[in-house]
């Protein structure tokens, strides 16, 4: 009689749970009642666990800490975050300068960041994403891209009032397109499997054999997702191979540090280039979750 | 204290056990993470719950720890809310076999619920059609198994020792009424039958 209730209770939890999947997977929407109210709770935890772990972790080398020194430090490192940041976004413009074309003129360009702190990281190792101490009060929307001072990290999923989850490029769920610096080849960066050796990093997919790209060129994002503004850096070509079929298999280490994130900077969503369509693709951008798209096939751009 | 006193107190200690898990997944592995791997330390506390209080504890703890879980990830929401309890349950029912075994055999439960907690996550994204749900991440969370069967047994032996506690001393003689007495008291070393005295 027990282990009967048991299971009739087994079989309601898997059940609601199945139906909040398939409706999440039909509307594509990582939004809900459920993760906003859970996120607006549990984001004051983390911000306070995070706040206090960073003291304790700062204890050890940190015997001259003085309140006026680490307050000065902490401003000194906001200036130099924000430098980097400009250097970086500099440095994207120059490279997209470069490669000007007709369509590039269509791109677009990097509004007022906004700097938040990173409060959390992914609750499931099957997962790579970060929660951030910024939402919808403190004017984020969801889909902002999301960068650190040196290179993007991802984009924004979900906005909860007071916090934001961001999807990492390293999420096996993430895309971003993209093109090389030098010769301009362009393809989708995703997460490379995980590789004990070589630890996280990117590969560009999507790029036929017979291409001239360059190990140490960098790679920026092209702007063609509609999710990501165009000459972000992504990251910079370790290694190029023959892959499967006529592609290439392109690995790229990521310009941005993924294991050490402190701080992070919120640009604008982007607006969508193209008109809204009906078809299958328009439903589902690169970015997002789930397209119906399969996992290899023809070159999208 | 009144049974359901009790239970209150035991549902307190899961929650705040499944609270912490959640902290230490999401916030002190933010300083490095476990070079690049990934624990799991949400499952090992629903492994370790499932074990020390049976089905309806992991049925429930599993859920609320999968929502936890789906909601501070990127992924699509019920995927892990899906499979924790479906873990949790299986865990529980090889447990009541298992109660008061050994740690090897603990641990080997732990480590099997890890690696059909991420069976099940793949299987769900092949039936609905989510792309690389966890794809390229499944050799980080397999190198971070030993990580996760650590803290589950950390968890285990937190949990068991307060039921002992509880049960033991005779609290709890009227919320479990019989058959864990007996079981705990087989298991005590030089108790010889099943029988509770």
């Amino acid at each position: 009689m027990r282990q009967r209730r048991h299971l009739a209770a087994l079989a309601l939890v898997l059940t609601a749970n199945f139906l909040g999947l398939t409706f999440h997977v039909r509307t594509g929407s990582h939004n809900s009642v459920v993760r906003d109210g859970l996120m607006t709770v549990l984001a004051g935890g983390q911000d306070a666990v995070t706040g206090a772990a960073r003291g304790v972790w700062s204890l050890g080398g940190a015997v001259s800490d003085a309140r006026g020194v680490r307050d000065e430090r902490d401003e000194f490192a906001r200036r130099v975050a924000r430098l980097e940041w400009e250097l970086t976004v500099e440095r994207g413009m120059r490279a997209r300068a470069r490669g000007f074309t007709a369509f590039d003129a269509e791109s677009f360009g990097v509004g007022e960041p906004v700097p938040a702190e990173v409060i959390g990281f992914a609750a499931s190792p099957l997962d790579r994403s970060i929660t951030v101490n910024r939402g919808r009060i403190h004017g984020v929307r969801a889909d902002s891209p999301v960068m650190s001072a040196s290179g993007l990290l991802g984009r924004l999923v979900a906005a909860a009032p007071n916090a934001g989850q961001v999807e990492l490029l390293l999420a096996p769920t993430a895309a971003a397109a993209a093109l090389t610096a030098e010769s301009r080849v362009r393809g989708i960066v995703r997460a490379a499997r995980f590789n004990e050796d070589e630890g996280d990093a990117l590969r560009l997919d999507y790029v036929p054999v017979g291409q001239n790209v360059v190990v140490g060129e960098e790679v920026i994002s092209s702007g063609l997702d509609g999710m990501y503004p165009k000459g972000l850096p992504i990251g910079r070509v370790t290694r190029v191979r023959r892959g499967a079929g006529m592609l290439l298999d392109i690995l790229v280490e990521p310009a941005a540090d993924f294991d050490s994130l402190e701080r992070v900077f919120l640009l604008d969503p982007v607006e969508a280039p193209f008109p809204e369509e009906s078809g299958p693709d328009a439903a589902a951008p690169p970015g997002s979750a789930v397209p119906p798209a399969p996992a290899q096939g023809p070159a999208p751009e | 204290m009144t049974p359901s006193a009790d239970r209150l107190r035991a549902a307190a200690r899961i929650g705040a056990a499944i609270l912490a898990a959640f902290f230490l997944q999401t916030v002190l592995l933010l300083f490095g993470g476990v070079l690049g791997a990934g624990p799991d330390l949400i499952l090992s506390t629903v492994a370790a719950v499932a074990l020390v209080h049976g089905p309806a504890a992991a049925i429930s703890s599993g859920a609320v720890a999968g929502l936890l879980q789906d909601s501070f990830s990127t992924g699509i929401l019920g995927m892990r809310g899906f499979s924790k309890p479906l873990v949790g349950y299986g865990v529980a029912r090889i447990g009541e076999r298992l109660f008061g075994a050994p740690t090897g055999q603990a641990a080997v439960v732990i480590l099997g619920a890890g690696i059909a907690d991420q069976v099940v996550v793949w299987l769900l994204a092949e039936v609905t059609g989510v792309r690389g749900a966890g794809g390229t991440r499944f050799g980080a969370a397999a190198l971070g198994l030993p990580v996760t069967v650590g803290y589950g047994l950390a968890v285990l032996r937190v949990l068991r020792r307060r039921r002992s506690e509880f049960v033991l001393s005779g609290e709890g003689a009227t919320a479990f009424p019989g058959g864990l007495r007996g079981r705990l008291d087989r298991d005590r070393p030089g108790a010889g039958g099943g029988a509770a005295p």
